[in-house]
C-alpha cells in the first residue's frame, strides 16, 4: 500500500449549507470512516490547516468570513468544496440571498458533488486534494529558493555595512 | 388542526396581546405577508395545543407597535420582519432592538415587493399564455383592467374573517 | 471587577459545526450579556415557493435543515394536505411516524456526541457517533439517502417498507438499545459530566414559560409541551404518548430529557411496526392549492416547528412560512448565557441543540 507523505490538517467551515454535508464531514472523523487513521486531523484554527473543507454556498454575510479564513491559511493550501451547494449553489442557486457556489468567493481546487455528499466521496475528495497539495508544494518550492536568493542579494549592502561596522569596532 | 383567525385593528393589538398573556397563552410566531393593501400580520398564540391567530392589516406607509412589552421573545420575529419586509416595528425593547442589523442581506428588504402572482402585470402575462387551465381563467378576472395594485377585492381570502373554521 | 470586554464567539468556532455569532460581554470570566447576530446561513428559502411548484417544493423544505430534514418535508406536506383537504392513507401516516422517530434518534445521538465533544469528552463523542451509524444504515436501507430522506411527498410517502424489513429493523433497534444503555450510563453517572453540567445554565419553569422556549429545552424545565400529543398527524394519538419531563432546568436536565427521548422513540417505532396497517402509501394529488391558508405544526427533534402555507389557485404558493424550534429558543439562550462562565458558553449553546440552518432558513 502506498503511503501519504503528509498528515494534512483540515479546517471546516459551514458556508450556508443545510447541515447535511457538515454532519457527513463530521461522520468522516468518527469510528466507521475514521480519517484520523490517515493522519487527517480536524482543527479549528485556520493557521494550522492545509486543507479548507467548505460546505454550502456563499452569501453576502459569510463572504468576508470565508475569505478571511482562506487568507489566514498558510501556503500551500487546498480548498475542497463539499456538496452540490458549495459546487454551484445547488437547490438554493436562485435564492435572493445567495451569490452561488464557493468558487465565487475563493479559488476551489476539488469539487465533491452530492446532496448530501457521502463520507466516502468526501474522503475521496480529500485524497484528491492531497495530490493537488503536493503539486502546489512543488510549484511553491522553486520560487521560495529564488526568493531567498533575491533576498540575499537585497540584503547584501546591509550585510556589508554591518560587517564594516563590526570591523570598525 | 383548527384554524382560528381573529381580525383586529393595529390599535387594539397590544391590548389583545396583554389579554392573551394574562390568559396563559404562549406566543408561537409572527407571520408577515405582503398583500396589495400593505402588510398582513398574523400573531399566533397557543394554549393546550390550540392556536389562535390575530390578524392585523397594516398599510404600506404605516407601522406597528412592538409586542415585546408583553412577549419579550417576539423580538426575533419583529426584527426579522423589519429587516425582510421593511415594516417599521415601533418600540421594540431597547436591549434587543437590532435597528435593521439582524439579518445582513444582499438586497435590502427582499420581501418588500409584491410577489409575481400578486402583481397585475404578471397576471396579464399569465393570461397571454395559452393552456394554463384553471389559474389563467381566475387571475385576469380578479384584476382585468387594473394597472396598479387595485383593491382589496383582488384578495378576498386575506381580508375575510374566519372564525373557527374547522380544518383537517 | 475589571471593566467589561466584548469577546466575539463564532462564526467559525471549533465547537460548533455551524456558524452562529455571539457578542459576549464579559466582566472578568463572567458573561454579563450575550447578543446573538444571525444571517450567516440566510438563503431566503421561503421565497422560493414563488419559483417552484408546490409539489416540487418538498425537496427544498427537506433542505431547510439536513438534520431534521424528514420533519420539515413532513411538516410542509402536512400543511399542503391540510390546505387542499387531502386525507392520506393510514399506512403512510405510520411510515412517516417511523421515519420521523428514526430521524429523532439520529438527531439526538448526533447532538449527544457534539455535547460530549463540547465538554472535552472526545471518546464519548466517538461512541455516540459510532452508534448513530446503525441508524444511518437503517435510513439508507429504507430511503436510499443517509441524511436527506426524500421519501415524503404531498399525499403520502414515496417508498414502502416491507413487513420483513420492519421486523429486521426492530431487531437491529434492540441491539441499538443496549448500546444506548451504555452511553446513557456514562452521561447520567459520570462525575465529570455532573460537575460540568449540573446547575449550569439553569432555566426555571417560570422563565421557560416567559421566554417561550420549545422542545426538550422547555421540557427540561418542566413545561409539558410536546406537539406529539397535539391533535393531528402520525400515529402518536393511537399509540398513546406522554412527554418526557425533567424539573431541574439546567444543562444536565436537558441532556437527561434527550437521552430518555431516545428510549421513547425506540418504543414508538416498535409500536408503529406492531400496529402497522396495510394499504396504500400515497393518494394522487390533483389540482392546485386553493386560495386559502393553513397552519400546522410538527414536533421536531429540537421542538415545535410551525408551518404556514397560503395558496392562490396556481401551481406556486403565495406564501410559506416556517417558524423553527431554534428560532424560538434563541431568546432563552440569551437569558441562559447571562451570568455563566466563559468556559461554559459552548456547553450551554449546545444544550439547546441549536440548528442555525433551520433558524435562518
Amino acid at each position: 500500500m502506498s503511503y501519504i507523505k503528509k498528515s494534512p490538517w483540515l479546517v471546516h467551515y459551514d458556508g450556508s449549507s443545510c447541515n447535511g454535508c457538515d454532519i457527513e464531514v463530521l461522520a468522516c472523523l468518527t469510528p466507521l470512516y475514521d480519517v484520523e487513521r490517515f493522519g487527517i486531523v480536524n482543527t479549528g484554527n485556520p493557521k494550522h490547516a492545509d486543507i479548507f473543507l467548505v460546505t454550502g454556498g456563499v452569501n453576502t454575510q459569510n463572504l468576508p468570513v470565508v475569505k478571511q479564513i482562506y487568507e489566514q491559511m498558510a501556503e500551500p493550501k487546498v480548498v475542497i468544496a463539499v456538496g452540490t451547494c458549495a459546487c454551484s449553489g445547488g437547490v438554493f442557486h436562485d435564492c435572493y440571498n445567495m451569490l452561488g457556489g464557493m468558487d465565487k468567493a475563493i479559488p476551489v481546487d476539488v469539487y465533491v458533488p452530492g446532496c448530501a455528499a457521502r463520507p466516502e466521496a468526501i474522503i475521496d475528495g480529500v485524497v484528491k486534494g492531497l495530490a493537488v497539495l503536493e503539486e502546489k508544494q512543488k510549484a511553491l518550492a522553486v520560487p521560495v529558493r529564488e526568493k531567498q536568493a533575491l533576498r540575499e542579494k537585497e540584503l547584501e549592502p546591509e550585510m556589508a555595512i554591518s560587517k564594516s561596522q563590526e570591523a570598525g569596532k | 388542526m383548527k384554524q382560528i383567525f381573529i381580525q383586529t385593528e393595529a390599535a387594539d393589538l397590544l391590548g389583545k396581546a396583554a389579554q392573551y398573556k394574562k390568559d396563559g397563552y404562549r406566543m408561537v410566531q409572527i407571520l408577515c405577508t405582503r398583500v396589495p393593501e400593505g402588510y398582513e400580520l398574523t400573531y399566533s398564540f397557543d394554549k393546550d395545543y390550540v392556536m389562535e391567530n390575530l390578524r392585523v392589516i397594516v398599510p404600506l406607509e404605516g407601522s406597528v407597535m412592538s409586542v415585546t412589552s408583553q412577549y419579550w421573545y417576539a423580538f426575533v420575529w419583529e426584527n426579522e420582519i423589519h429587516d425582510l419586509f421593511g415594516l417599521n416595528v415601533e418600540f421594540i425593547a431597547p436591549e434587543v432592538d437590532y435597528g435593521g442589523k439582524f439579518f445582513q442581506l444582499a438586497k435590502p428588504m427582499p420581501w418588500h415587493e409584491l410577489s409575481k402572482a400578486q402583481q397585475p402585470a404578471a397576471a396579464v402575462k399569465v393570461n397571454l399564455r395559452p393552456g394554463l387551465g384553471v389559474d389563467a381563467s381566475v387571475k385576469p378576472a380578479a384584476n382585468p383592467a387594473a394597472q396598479k395594485p387595485a383593491a382589496p377585492a383582488a384578495k378576498p381570502a386575506a381580508t375575510a374573517v374566519k372564525p373557527a373554521e374547522g380544518g383537517n | 471587577m475589571g471593566k467589561s470586554t466584548v469577546v466575539p464567539f463564532g462564526p467559525q468556532h471549533p465547537v460548533l459545526p455551524e456558524p452562529i455569532h455571539l457578542d459576549l460581554e464579559l466582566k472578568d470570566e463572567k458573561v454579563v450579556k450575550a447578543i446573538p447576530s444571525i444571517g450567516y446561513i440566510h438563503r431566503g428559502l421561503e421565497k422560493l415557493v414563488e419559483k417552484r411548484g408546490f409539489q416540487e417544493y418538498v425537496y427544498i423544505a427537506e433542505r431547510v435543515c439536513g438534520i431534521c430534514s424528514f420533519g420539515h418535508g413532513w411538516g410542509y406536506s402536512k400543511a399542503i394536505e391540510g390546505l387542499m383537504e387531502i386525507e392520506i392513507p393510514k399506512r403512510a401516516e405510520y411510515l412517516r411516524t417511523i421515519w420521523h422517530e428514526i430521524s429523532r434518534l439520529h438527531s439526538h445521538l448526533l447532538w449527544a456526541g457534539l455535547g460530549a465533544d463540547a465538554l472535552g469528552f472526545e471518546s464519548l463523542f466517538m461512541q455516540c457517533w459510532r452508534i448513530r451509524e446503525t441508524i444511518l444504515d437503517i435510513i439508507e436501507q429504507t430511503t436510499g439517502g443517509r441524511v436527506i430522506f426524500s421519501v415524503c411527498k404531498v399525499g403520502g410517502v414515496r417508498r414502502d417498507i416491507s413487513d420483513n424489513e420492519l421486523k429486521e429493523i426492530v431487531k437491529r433497534l434492540d441491539v441499538l438499545k443496549k448500546e444506548i444503555d451504555g452511553i446513557a450510563a456514562i452521561f447520567l453517572n459520570d462525575e465529570t459530566i455532573h460537575a460540568r453540567l449540573k446547575g449550569v445554565g439553569t432555566v426555571t419553569y417560570d422563565e421557560a414559560v416567559a421566554l417561550g422556549c420549545v422542545g426538550p429545552t422547555a421540557r427540561a424545565s418542566g413545561v409539558p409541551q410536546d406537539y406529539r400529543i397535539g391533535d393531528e398527524g402520525g400515529a402518536y394519538k393511537e399509540l398513546g404518548f406522554t412527554p418526557v419531563l425533567a424539573t431541574e432546568g439546567d444543562c444536565f436536565a436537558r441532556v437527561k430529557v434527550r437521552l430518555l427521548e431516545l428510549y421513547q422513540s425506540l418504543d414508538i417505532i416498535k409500536g408503529c411496526v406492531e400496529n402497522m396497517p396495510a394499504g396504500d402509501i400515497a393518494v394522487p394529488v390533483k389540482g392546485f392549492p386553493p386560495a386559502a391558508e393553513y397552519f400546522t405544526r410538527v414536533e421536531q427533534p429540537r421542538g415545535e416547528a410551525v408551518y404556514y402555507v397560503k395558496g392562490n389557485k396556481t401551481k406556486n404558493l403565495e406564501r410559506f412560512r416556517l417558524r423553527t424550534p431554534t428560532n424560538a429558543n434563541i431568546p432563552v439562550l440569551v437569558k441562559m448565557l447571562q451570568g455563566c462562565d466563559l468556559a461554559d458558553v459552548p456547553n450551554i449553546i449546545l444544550t439547546i441543540d441549536p440548528c442555525i440552518s433551520c433558524c435562518e432558513r
